[in-house]
């Protein structure tokens, strides 16, 4: 979608014409759904912040300023949406309990189990797990920059922070991460 | 020689830093940072390996087929129009003009008694003048859509609407306090001055206060159904209301009753205060306009009204219907031409323009849940047995305005 075209659509959707913002939702729905799905690691929860998002976006549209990126903006949107409902829902439900992670297979020889490598969902727990280690800042700062690739200057206009802030919460999710992960990446060498 | 920190190989990893070549050209000759680097990579290779849930090449159309259905009508928040103007500006001249629109009340009050018809016509296009702040507060904040206070702009159109709204008792309780127009001036611009202050969105939950606020509620519409009553008698023969008003006193007035129907108030008034401003934090929805601006009013009312009251019992004055409404009436002189717009929005005007609205919206949802709301209306249904839900609706209306917007003279 062009910039004349982002503007002429924005523009309708202004003047009140909401059908206009059907080609903003399908253009960004899966991109808005892997962001929202990384960040509460639920695929149920994730539907949700996607809807909640795109309202807001709608609501808010007026905010938009036309020389900034419309995905990054959107990215504020997800990001503030999902931290809020994870706020509302207390502490994010871990996906793996400590107890349940010291017991996986992999953990303590760190040699691979070819039974249990085979078993792709307990490597994704791992990871889910390790994900879940990182504070709801450091996580959101390091999906925006590992997976969705956006630089630390439009990660820190999406969290709404300085470029120090925006690196310090990469660095230290990067970090931590390194330790909950450290047995994987002895099997992986 | 120098070895580079995790921080400056995160960077590098991800293309941020300045010394890319510089920190490759060290790889050379660094086994240490050679080996730091490849266990930062590793690690963020793995949880490249993280699978996210597939979705279908429909999947947009899907969202906003969910969506379509919840887009607010009539648009979003963006500046408020009208025929071109901002009704955001228009909605402060509401305010500052209210004291105008009094005293044209009262010299067309005057005009009436002499020129006939063409007085009476422009006594009440003054009357409905004094009493449109509210009504344009709701229109204003309807159009909203939501309420952000975040933006200075919206801050400033909102504060203008809840000052609207507020207008007729809050310019009486300035006068009553000896601050007048003086006074009403230099509150109108200091609520403009805050609309550049910040304000951050709450997240506490009114949940606890909701509770107290409604007790007290149903505590002040005990008194307020007797007092009301017994205004309307005044209406109709006056000796007999000042019978009853004597009487009535002797119960209320009676050990801690009075006390505890002031505390009552007190507690209506702050609980109801600390909501509404939580709720216009968090971005109410325009459903909440209505109890919004209703439940402002009356706590404004309240004050105003017990102010009045205890001022005049302190000055030994008899706080009766004759002092209320004046000798010849509230049209009669320009000091209780103030009280009009102020009774008449205090009562009618929650009575039927407020609670009304909010009521439907409680049938239509919360008042399936528990507590005051859920209560009256199963007793609505039971009174009305199988009517619609629309009558319903209007009797649960009269039941609410009658728990919330009592009270109206609790001091007298």
């Amino acid at each position: 979608m062009g910039g004349t075209d982002l503007e002429g659509i924005l523009a309708r959707v202004r003047q009140g014409n909401a059908d206009e913002f059907r080609a903003l939702v399908e253009r960004h729905s899966t991109r808005v759904f892997r962001l929202a799905f990384r960040m509460t690691g639920n695929e149920q929860d994730a539907e949700d912040v996607v809807q909640e998002s795109f309202l807001r976006a709608y609501q808010n549209i007026d905010r938009f300023e036309a020389r900034s990126d419309f995905l990054t903006w959107l990215y504020r949107i997800v990001t503030n949406c999902a931290l809020d409902f994870m706020r509302s829902r207390g502490t994010r439900q871990r996906l793996v309990s400590e107890s349940e992670f010291d017991k996986m297979p992999f953990s303590a020889s760190g040699l691979p189990d070819p039974e249990h490598l085979a078993i792709g969902s307990e490597f994704q727990r791992r990871i889910a797990f390790a994900l879940d280690v990182l504070t709801p800042m450091e996580r959101t700062a390091f999906i925006l920059r590992h997976y969705e690739e956006l630089s630390i200057q439009e990660i820190a206009s999406a969290l709404g922070v300085g470029n120090s802030a925006a690196k310090q919460g990469i660095f230290r999710a990067v970090h931590k991460l390194r330790v909950a992960l450290a047995s994987e990446r002895v099997k992986k060498i | 020689m120098k070895h580079y920190t995790e921080d400056e190989l995160v960077l590098y990893y991800y293309g941020e830093t300045d010394d890319r070549g510089e920190i490759t050209r060290h790889f050379d000759s660094c086994a240490e940072c050679v080996e730091q680097y490849r266990a930062i990579r590793q690690t963020l290779e793995i949880v490249n390996d993280y699978d996210i849930p597939e979705r279908m090449n429909n999947y947009g159309s899907e969202v906003w087929q969910r969506l379509r259905d919840h887009l607010p009508e009539g648009g979003r928040s963006g500046p408020v129009r009208l025929g071109g103007g901002h009704l955001g500006i228009l909605i402060w001249l509401s305010p500052l003009l209210y004291p105008v629109a009094v005293e044209a009340l009262f010299y067309n009050a005057a005009l009436a008694r002499q020129i006939g018809a063409m007085g009476i016509v422009l006594l009440l296009l003054s009357l409905f003048w004094a009493l449109s702040g509210p009504f344009f507060a709701l229109h204003v904040l309807n159009r909203l859509q939501r309420i952000q206070v975040d933006a200075a702009w919206h801050r400033a159109i909102v504060y203008g609407a809840l000052v609207a709204a507020v207008s007729p008792p809050l310019l009486l309780l300035l006068r009553n306090t000896g601050l007048g127009l003086v006074g009403w001036y230099g509150a109108i611009a200091l609520i403009g001055a805050s609309t550049l202050l910040p304000v951050t969105e709450s997240k506490n939950s009114n949940n606890r206060l909701r509770r107290v606020h409604r007790i007290s509620a149903l505590l002040i519409a005990t008194f307020a159904f007797v007092h009301i009553a017994n205004h309307v008698c005044a209406f109709i023969n006056l000796p007999l209301h000042t019978t009853v008003l004597n009487e009535v006193r002797l119960a209320y007035r009676y050990g801690m009753i009075e006390p505890l129907l002031i505390l009552a108030v007190a507690v209506q008034v702050s609980t109801g205060g600390i909501m509404v401003w939580r709720s216009l934090l968090r971005g109410t929805q325009k459903s909440r306009n209505p109890q919004i601006l209703s439940g402002l009013y009356l706590g404004v009312f309240f004050i105003a009204h017990l102010t009045a009251v205890f001022i005049a019992r302190s000055a030994g004055v008899e706080t009766n219907f004759m002092w209320a409404a004046g000798i010849g009436g509230v049209l009669a002189d320009p000091h209780t031409v103030y009280l009009l717009p102020y009774y008449v929005l205090g009562v009618f005007g929650i009575l039927c323009a407020y609670w009304l609205p909010c009521s439907l919206e409680f049938c239509g949802s919360s008042i399936q849940g528990h507590g005051t709301e859920a209560f009256l209306y199963r007793l609505c249904n039971w009174r009305l047995g199988c009517v619609d839900d629309r009558v319903c609706a209007v009797w649960h209306a009269c039941w609410a305005a009658g728990a919330n917007a009592s009270g109206i003279s609790a001091g007298e």
